[in-house]
C-alpha cells in the first residue's frame, strides 16, 4: 500500500500517458485528502475514478504524517484496510498468509516485441522484469533500438551485444532463478546496464549479499553521490532492499544520508539502484546512459 | 575540502534601508550569513546603512559600520580595514550591485580581494537582458520574445513588431521599478520613459505580454563541484502579470503534474549550471496553462524574497547554505542541521502546504492606485503552513491584519454577480476576495479562469469554503461538521457566528513539525504549525525535550507594513536573546516569513501561525508557558493584551490595565492629570457634527485621528470644516463606530521623542530624540536627532521628570516611549505608548545601552539599579546619530508626497558622526539624496509659508542654485530680494513647471500646500512627476532647510569620518 506524504493527492489528475505500467499495481492508496476537481491540460480523470478503474481501494481523510512516522519508526509492515473493526486474530492470520508474488507476471508481457525509434544508432536487449514505460522511452530517447523480452526468457536467449535489464518488483528472492542466468550474461561479456531490482539481482548473481532497509528509500529526492567526482544527483527510488557486500566491480554511488549502495560500477556493466531518466544536459541522470554507451 | 584557507576576514554588504521590493528578508539572509562566517572563526566587517536590523546588531559582525552604502563608502571601508573579500550575494540588489561595480572597477583585484557567492560574469548573464536572452538560447531555453532598448522610439518600433500589449523591465532595478504593462503606443511611451530614466544603464526590455501563464519559481542550490538541488517549488495563484512579490504564492507548486514539473526543475538546473552559480539563486517560468510551452522569465542568482519564503517553508536554510557555499563548502559537506543525520545535499520533502499573502499599503494610502502589476508594491507579507491550500489560505487572511477571519470582503457585500465579474477585468490586492464573492453568487469557477487566468485547482479549492459556510449556515452543528470546518480553517468563533450554534466540543489545535524531509527521518527542529490531527508532536517534543526551565512566549509583529516594521523584529529577537542568556526557554510565535525572528534555531521553539487571539490560545494550551511577552511585538502582540489578561496568562511587563491607560483617551486624561503634565487640548467624538462642533470650540488647525491607531493610520491635520468633512468619511469608511475619533489642537511646536525603562519604581532614559520637522509630520517620516540639539535645559529636565512619572504612574515594567510637543516653552505630551518602539534598535546601538535585553531583564524581576547603567538620562554619546526616513513613493502610484501625520516610509537609515551636520550630510546620503552642489530650485508653497521659506531660498541662491518659483511664490522671493524666475504651474500651458523637469533643470522642490492627498490637486501631480523623475522634494520647511544647511557645508563622500559602531 502506498501512503502519500504531501497531504492533497492527485491535484492534476490522472491522465494515460503519465501510467509507467499497464495497470496499477498497489494494493491500496491512502491519502489525506484528494482533489475531486483535478487540473491539468492533459487530466483524462480524477483519482477516485482511476482507483475505481484499477480495483484499488483508498482512504482518506486522516493522518497521514502520523502514519508515516509510525512506519518510519517500527518499519514497513503489512497492512490492512477495511471498513469494519477487524476481528484481529482473523486479520492477522489473513496478512499472515499475504503474498502478491504470484501477481508480478500480470505486470510483465509475455511476449517479444521491439522498440525502435527512427534515429536509434544502437541495439540493446533488454530483459522486462516488470520495467516502467518511461525507462524504455528514455532509452528510446538514448538511441537505443531495442528488443524487449520477458525476463523468463533470460535462460533461454543467448543475446548479441548490449544487454539491459530492467527494474522490477522488489522480490529479490522471487527471481532468485534467475541468477545463474544473470551470470552467464556477465561472464559472456555482454555489455550490461541494470537498474532498479536488476541491480540487486546482478550483484547477487556475482558473489554479493543484500539486506533490507528498515523503511526504504522513497521519493523523488533521494540523493546518491557518484564516488568518481563527488557529484550527488537528485534521484528517484522506491526500494528496500540494497547490496550489502559485492564480489566483483565497486560500488559506484552511495546514498548521501546513509551511505547505502545505490550503484556498482562493473568492467563491462554499470548497475543502479534507482531507475535513471535519459536528458541532453548533464544536471540529472543522462550522463549514466552515455556512460553505459562509452561501453558498448 | 572544506573552507577555503584564504579566507580570513570577509566584508559583507547588507541591503540598507527598507523599501517596497528590498525588504527584512535580507536582515534574515545578512544574519544568517554572518552567524555562518562566524561559525567558521571568520572575521566579519558588515556595512549597512539600516540601523533597525538585527545584523547590524553588536552580536552578528567584529565590525559594523552604518555607513551610505554606495561605492564611495564601500570602498573606504575596504581600505580601512582591508578584508581579504567580499560576499555579494546576501545583501540583495543593492549588495550585489556594488560588489560587482568593485570587481568590474578592478578595485578588488586592486587591492587583492575575492569576491564571493556570484561572479561578476554570472551576474551579467542574470541580469543583462541581451546577455541572458543569449544565454538562454545558447543552452536551448526559451525565453520571451523581447528586445533590450535605450530609446522610446525603438520600443514603439520593436512593439510594432511583436504586437501589443508589451510588457517594459528596466534593467537592473529592484522590485520591477520603472516597470508596466503598456497596451498602446501611447502608454508604451510613457513607461518606457520612465522605465529608461530609473535604470542605472537606461535600458528596458520590450517584452511579449504573456499575462496568464503560470508563474512558477525553483529556489536552486548549487556548489563549485557542480551538485545542484532544488530546495523549493513555488507556484503563483496569480498568474504571469502580477510581480511575484504581490501574488499569492503556494509551495510546492499544486497544478503541475510530475512531466511539468520534471521538465521545470531540470530546466532551473541547467539554467543555474550555465550561469556557475555558486549559492542560492531564484529561477523564474512562465508556462501554458494548456500545452508544455514554457519561457524563463527571470534568474536571480542572489539570496532573494523568494528564497527566504523557500527556506521558511522548508526548513531549508538557503542563506546559511549559500554563505557556506561561498567559503569552500560543497553541499554534501555541509549537515543538514534539522536532522542532524542528512546534508544539504538533498531535496526538501514538504508534507504541508505553504502560502504567502502579501500585505499591501493601501489601507493606508487610501488615495493610492491599488492595481497591480510588474511593479512590486507590498511592503511585507505573512505566510501560513496548513495541511491545506483550504487551511493555509484560512490562515493566511486572518494573519494579514485585514480584520477578516474568512474572505468575505464587506464592501463586496452588496455587489451584484455583474458588477463582480466588471472587477474581476482588473487585478487589484482585492481580487482573491472578488473572485470569493463572484463564486458565492455562482459564477462558474470556467467563467472566473476565463476572467481572471488563475488556475481551476484554486477556485475549486475556494469553493469548499464557500460549501462550509453554506453548510454552516445551514445545518446541525454536529461534532463531525465541527472538525471539517477546523480543518479548512474556520475558527471557533467564526464558526459560531456562521452557524449560531453552540460548539458542543470545543478542540485546540495540535501541532505538526516543519522538518524538510516530510517525516523522513527523525527530526528535532523545534518548528511547528497548528493542525486539527490526534498526534501533536509539539506536545511530543516538550515532553521529551522538556528542559524544566521558565518558559516564556514571545509575541511577533506580523506582516512588515508602514508604521510596523522590521524594528519589532530586532526588539523580539533581541527579547527571545535576553530570555535565553537569562536561563529560560524562549517560544516565539509569528507569521513572517521574511524575519531573523522566525529562523527556527531563533528561539527554543517557534509556531508558524497567525497572532490571533484563537491561533494562540491553542499555542498556550499546547506550551503552557510561565509568562509571555507582548512588548516587542508592536500594535500586533499588544492587540492580544486584553485576551491573554482575560484568560489569566501571566503578561511580563507592563500589563493590560497600562497599556488601556495610555490608549483610551479618557483613563489617559485622568492619568495626566493626576501627573500635573499637560497635552494638547481635545475632544473625543464620534459623529460628523460632533466633529465639527469639537474643531469649532478647539479652533483650526486640529489633528483628527482614530483610536487605537498604528502608525498614525487616517491621521490628519484639519484646516477647516471641508478637510473635517472629507476625513471623517475617509475614517469612518474604514473604522467601525465602536472606537472614537480624537480631535486635538494641533501645536506646531518642536516635537521630542523619548524611549524610556522603568521597572516600576526607577527609570532609565537612554536619550532623547529631537525632531528636525515640527510636530504635524509623523514621527515615523521625521528626520530624528539624537541626542537633542536645541532644548533648552529646564525644557530636557522637564522631559526627564515627565518621563519618569509617566512611566512610573502607568507601572511601566520594561519600555515606554513617550512623544512631546515643545510650543513656547511649555512642554506637552502628545502620546505614551508603553511598549517598544521604532527607535528603540537605532538608539540603543547608537548609546551603547542594550534597551530590549534590560527591559527583558525587568520583566524577569531585575531591578534597573542592579544593570549598571544607571537611572535617570543616560550620559550622552560621542556621537551624534541622525536617522532619516526612506519613502517607496515611486513604487505607489497617486500617493500624494506630502508628509502629514500619516506616516508613509517604509525604513530608515542612520548617520553617524562627531558633528551634528556631518552626522546629517551622511544620513541624508544614506538616504538617496544625491546632495548635488549646482542646479536648480523649484519652489512652489503655500500662502502661510511664503514668508518662512525666504531664509531657505536665499540659502540656496547664495549657493548659486537657480531658483524656479510658481508666480505666488516667486513674487514674495523677488520682493525680499531672492531671484526667482517665475515659472507655470503643471496645469497652465508649456513651458511650465513639466518642462524644467523633463530638462532636467531642477534638482530640488520644495512644495507644501494647504491641501493634498487628492491625486486630482495639481500640487500633488507635480509632487508625483517629480518622484517619478528621482527628483528631491522636500515638502517640509524644516527638511528643506536642513537640507540647504547641510549642502552649505560642502561635505563629502571622501572627507567623512567613518564609524565602526563596535567601538560605541
Amino acid at each position: 500500500m502506498v501512503i502519500e506524504a504531501f497531504p492533497c493527492a492527485g491535484n492534476y489528475g490522472v491522465s494515460e500517458d503519465g501510467g509507467e505500467s499497464t495497470h496499477a499495481a498497489a494494493s491500496g492508496l491512502i491519502a489525506r485528502e484528494w482533489c475531486e476537481a483535478p487540473s491539468n491540460f492533459r487530466c483524462q480523470g480524477d483519482l477516485d475514478s482511476y482507483m475505481k478503474k484499477m480495483g484499488i481501494p483508498g482512504l482518506c481523510g486522516i493522518d497521514t504524517r502520523a502514519l508515516v512516522r509510525s512506519v518510519r519508526d517500527r518499519g514497513e509492515c503489512l497492512c490492512l484496510m477495511t471498513r469494519q473493526e477487524p476481528d484481529v486474530s482473523a486479520a492477522r492470520e489473513k496478512m499472515r498468509a499475504f503474498s502478491d508474488t504470484n501477481r508480478i507476471k500480470d505486470y510483465i508481457l509475455d511476449k517479444e516485441y521491439t522498440v525502435s525509434p527512427p534515429d536509434a544508432r544502437y541495439t540493446a536487449t533488454l530483459f522486462d522484469f516488470g520495467c516502467k514505460r518511461s525507462f524504455l522511452e528514455s532509452l528510446a530517447e538514448a538511441g537505443f533500438s531495442l528488443t524487449v523480452l520477458p525476463y523468463t526468457e533470460l535462460t533461454q536467449a543467448k543475446p548479441e551485444g548490449a544487454v539491459i535489464l530492467s527494474g522490477g518488483p522488489e522480490e529479490p528472492e522471487f527471481f532468485a532463478g534467475q541468477l545463474p542466468a544473470i551470470r552467464a550474461l556477465y561472464e559472456a561479456g555482454n555489455p550490461i546496464f541494470a537498474v532498479g531490482l536488476s541491480h540487486l539481482l546482478l550483484a547477487q548473481a556475482l558473489g554479493g549479499t543484500l539486506r533490507e532497509l528498515p523503511h526504504g528509500h522513497r521519493g523523488t529526492n533521494i540523493p546518491a553521490t557518484d564516488g568518481r567526482h563527488g557529484r550527488t544527483l537528485i534521484t528517484t527510488q522506491n526500494h528496500r532492499w540494497y547490496v550489502d557486500t559485492i564480489a566483483e566491480g565497486e560500488v559506484a554511488f552511495t546514498h548521501a544520508a546513509d551511505g547505502s549502495c545505490e550503484g556498482i560500477r562493473y568492467p563491462k556493466a554499470i548497475s543502479l539502484q534507482f531507475i535513471p531518466a535519459y536528458e541532453r544536459g548533464s544536471m540529472n541522470t543522462g550522463d549514466l546512459f552515455r556512460e553505459f554507451i562509452g561501453l558498448l | 575540502m572544506p573552507l577555503r584557507d584564504d579566507i580570513k576576514k570577509v566584508l559583507v554588504i547588507g541591503s540598507g534601508p527598507i523599501v517596497i521590493g528590498q525588504a527584512a528578508e535580507f536582515d534574515y539572509a545578512g544574519t544568517q550569513a554572518c552567524r555562518a562566517l562566524k561559525e567558521e572563526g571568520l572575521e566579519v566587517v558588515l556595512i549597512n546603512s539600516n540601523p533597525a536590523t538585527i545584523m547590524t546588531d553588536k552580536a552578528m559582525a567584529d565590525k559594523i559600520y552604518i555607513e551610505p552604502l554606495n561605492l564611495e563608502m564601500v570602498k573606504r571601508i575596504i581600505e580601512v580595514e582591508k578584508p581579504d573579500s567580499v560576499l555579494s550575494n546576501l545583501g540583495g540588489q543593492t549588495g550585489l550591485t556594488i560588489s560587482m561595480q568593485l570587481a568590474k572597477e578592478g578595485f578588488l583585484a586592486w587591492n587583492n580581494m575575492k569576491l564571493l557567492g556570484s561572479k561578476p560574469d554570472t551576474i551579467d548573464k542574470a541580469e543583462d537582458r541581451q546577455m541572458f536572452k543569449d544565454t538562454m538560447q545558447k543552452i536551448g531555453q526559451p525565453c520571451i520574445p523581447s528586445k533590450v532598448v535605450s530609446t522610446v522610439p525603438d520600443a514603439l518600433a520593436f512593439a510594432g513588431e511583436i504586437g501589443y500589449p508589451v510588457i517594459v523591465r528596466p534593467a537592473f532595478t529592484m522590485g520591477g521599478s520603472g516597470g508596466g504593462i503598456a497596451e498602446n503606443e501611447e502608454e508604451l511611451s510613457e513607461i518606457a520613459l520612465g522605465g529608461l530614466r530609473l535604470s542605472p544603464i537606461t535600458q528596458v526590455l520590450i517584452e511579449k505580454c504573456i499575462s496568464g501563464w503560470k508563474e512558477i519559481e525553483f529556489e536552486v542550490i548549487r556548489d563549485r563541484k557542480g551538485n545542484a538541488i532544488t530546495v523549493c517549488s513555488m507556484e503563483n495563484v496569480d498568474p504571469v502579470g502580477i510581480h511575484t512579490g504581490d501574488s499569492i504564492v503556494v509551495a510546492p507548486a499544486m497544478s503541475l503534474s510530475p512531466k511539468e514539473m520534471e521538465m521545470l526543475r531540470t530546466a532551473a538546473l541547467e539554467i543555474v549550471q550555465e550561469l556557475d552559480v555558486e549559492g542560492g539563486c531564484n529561477v523564474q517560468f512562465a508556462l501554458q496553462p494548456d500545452s508544455l510551452e514554457y519561457a524563463v522569465i527571470e534568474v536571480n542568482p542572489r539570496v532573494s524574497r523568494s528564497s527566504a519564503l523557500a527556506s521558511k517553508a522548508t526548513g531549508y536554510p538557503i542563506a546559511k547554505v549559500a554563505t557556506k557555499i561561498a567559503i569552500g563548502y560543497t553541499l554534501d559537506e555541509i549537515v543538514n542541521k534539522v536532522t542532524g543525520s542528512t546534508y544539504a545535499c538533498f531535496e526538501p520533502a514538504v508534507d504541508y502546504t505553504v502560502l504567502k499573502f502579501p500585505k499591501w499599503p493601501f489601507d493606508k494610502f487610501v488615495y493610492a492606485k491599488r492595481t497591480l502589476g510588474t511593479q512590486m508594491k507590498a511592503t511585507g507579507e505573512v505566510m501560513s503552513i496548513g495541511p491545506s491550500f483550504e487551511n493555509a489560505l484560512m490562515k493566511a487572511v486572518r494573519g494579514i491584519e485585514l480584520g477578516l477571519d474568512t474572505l468575505n470582503l464587506p464592501k463586496l457585500k452588496d455587489k451584484t454577480a455583474d458588477e463582480l465579474r466588471a472587477m474581476l477585468h482588473e487585478c487589484d490586492d482585492e481580487r482573491l476576495f472578488t473572485v470569493y464573492a463572484a463564486l458565492k453568487l455562482g459564477v462558474s469557477v470556467d467563467e472566473i479562469f476565463e476572467l481572471t487566468k488563475i488556475d481551476r485547482l484554486f477556485l475549486h479549492k475556494l469553493t469548499h469554503l464557500i460549501e462550509m459556510e453554506r453548510a454552516l449556515g445551514s445545518e446541525p452543528l454536529t461534532d463531525a461538521l465541527y472538525l471539517a470546518a477546523k480543518k479548512l480553517g474556520f475558527l471557533d468563533s467564526t464558526i459560531r457566528r456562521l452557524s449560531g450554534q453552540e460548539i458542543q466540543h470545543p478542540r485546540h489545535a495540535s501541532y505538526k513539525m516543519v522538518d524538510t524531509c516530510a517525516a523522513e527521518y527523525p527530526a528535532e527542529t523545534p518548528y511547528f504549525y497548528s493542525t486539527f490531527d490526534e498526534e501533536n508532536e509539539a506536545a511530543e517534543f516538550l515532553q521529551h525535550k522538556g528542559t524544566g526551565r521558565k518558559k516564556i512566549m514571545v509575541f511577533g509583529s506580523g506582516p512588515i507594513r508602514i508604521g510596523q516594521g522590521i524594528e519589532f523584529d530586532y526588539c523580539s529577537v533581541h527579547c527571545v536573546w535576553a530570555l535565553r542568556a537569562a536561563g529560560c526557554e524562549a517560544v516565539i510565535v509569528n507569521n513572517n516569513p521574511e524575519t531573523v525572528s522566525t529562523d527556527f534555531d531563533t528561539a527554543d521553539r517557534l509556531y508558524f501561525d497567525p497572532l490571533t487571539a484563537e491561533d494562540v490560545d491553542s499555542i498556550l494550551e499546547t506550551e503552557r508557558p510561565d509568562g509571555v511577552v507582548i512588548q516587542f511585538g508592536g500594535q500586533t502582540a499588544i492587540k492580544l493584551a486584553k485576551f491573554l489578561d482575560k484568560k489569566g496568562v501571566p503578561i511580563l511587563g507592563t500589563g493590560y490595565d497600562s497599556i488601556d491607560r495610555a490608549e483610551d483617551r479618557e483613563r489617559f486624561d485622568e492619568l495626566l492629570g493626576a501627573c500635573g503634565i499637560p497635552r494638547p487640548a481635545g475632544h473625543t467624538v464620534f459623529t460628523l457634527p460632533e466633529a465639527l462642533a469639537a474643531a469649532q470650540d478647539l479652533g483650526y488647525p486640529v489633528l483628527m485621528r482614530p483610536s487605537y491607531v498604528l502608525g498614525g493610520q487616517n491621521m490628519i491635520i484639519a484646516h477647516n470644516d471641508k478637510d473635517i468633512e472629507e476625513y471623517m468619511a475617509v475614517i469612518l469608511a474604514h473604522n467601525s463606530m465602536e472606537n472614537p475619533i480624537l480631535i486635538d489642537k494641533y501645536l506646531m511646536g518642536t516635537e521630542v521623542e523619548v524611549d524610556a525603562l522603568c521597572d516600576g519604581h526607577d527609570f532609565l532614559i537612554p536619550g532623547i530624540m529631537e525632531h528636525i520637522e515640527r510636530a504635524g509630520v509623523h514621527s515615523g517620516d521625521s528626520i530624528s536627532v539624537y541626542p537633542d540639539q536645541n532644548l533648552s535645559e529646564k525644557t530636557r529636565q522637564t522631559i526627564i521628570e515627565y518621563t519618569g512619572k509617566l512611566a512610573k504612574a502607568l507601572d511601566v515594567r520594561g519600555l515606554v516611549n513617550v512623544q512631546y510637543v515643545v510650543y513656547d516653552d511649555e512642554v506637552y505630551v502628545i502620546e505614551v505608548n508603553p511598549r517598544s518602539s521604532r527607535t528603540v534598535p537605532y538608539i540603543s546601538k547608537v548609546t551603547g545601552v542594550p534597551m530590549v535585553d534590560i527591559a527583558t531583564r525587568i520583566m524577569l524581576g531585575e531591578r534597573l539599579t542592579d544593570q549598571g547603567y544607571g537611572t535617570g538620562l543616560y550620559k550622552n554619546a560621542d556621537y551624534i546619530a541622525v536617522k532619516v526616513p526612506v519613502f517607496s513613493f515611486e513604487k505607489l502610484h497617486d500617493v500624494d508626497t506630502h508628509l502629514g501625520p500619516e506616516m508613509k516610509s517604509t525604513g530608515e537609515v542612520l548617520g553617524i558622526a562627531h558633528t551634528f551636520e556631518e552626522a546629517l550630510y551622511k544620513g541624508l546620503t544614506a538616504a538617496g539624496y544625491n546632495m548635488v552642489r549646482t542646479g536648480g530650485v523649484l519652489i512652489t508653497v503655500r500662502d502661510s509659508d511664503k514668508q518662512e521659506v525666504l531664509p531657505i531660498a536665499a540659502k540656496f541662491d547664495g549657493m548659486g542654485f537657480d531658483i524656479y518659483a510658481t508666480s505666488g511664490t516667486a513674487s514674495v522671493l523677488n520682493k525680499h530680494m531672492v531671484a526667482a524666475s517665475a515659472v507655470r504651474k503643471i496645469e497652465e500651458p508649456e513651458p511650465n513647471i513639466m518642462t524644467l523637469f523633463n530638462a532636467g533643470r531642477i534638482d530640488y522642490v520644495i512644495s507644501t500646500s494647504a491641501r493634498g492627498r487628492i491625486p486630482a490637486r495639481h500640487s500633488v501631480q507635480m509632487r508625483r512627476k517629480a518622484v517619478e523623475r528621482a527628483i528631491a522634494c522636500f515638502t517640509s520647511l524644516d527638511t528643506a532647510n536642513a537640507m540647504a544647511n547641510s549642502l552649505k557645508k560642502r561635505h563629502s563622500l571622501k572627507d567623512i569620518e567613518i564609524v565602526n559602531i563596535c567601538d560605541i
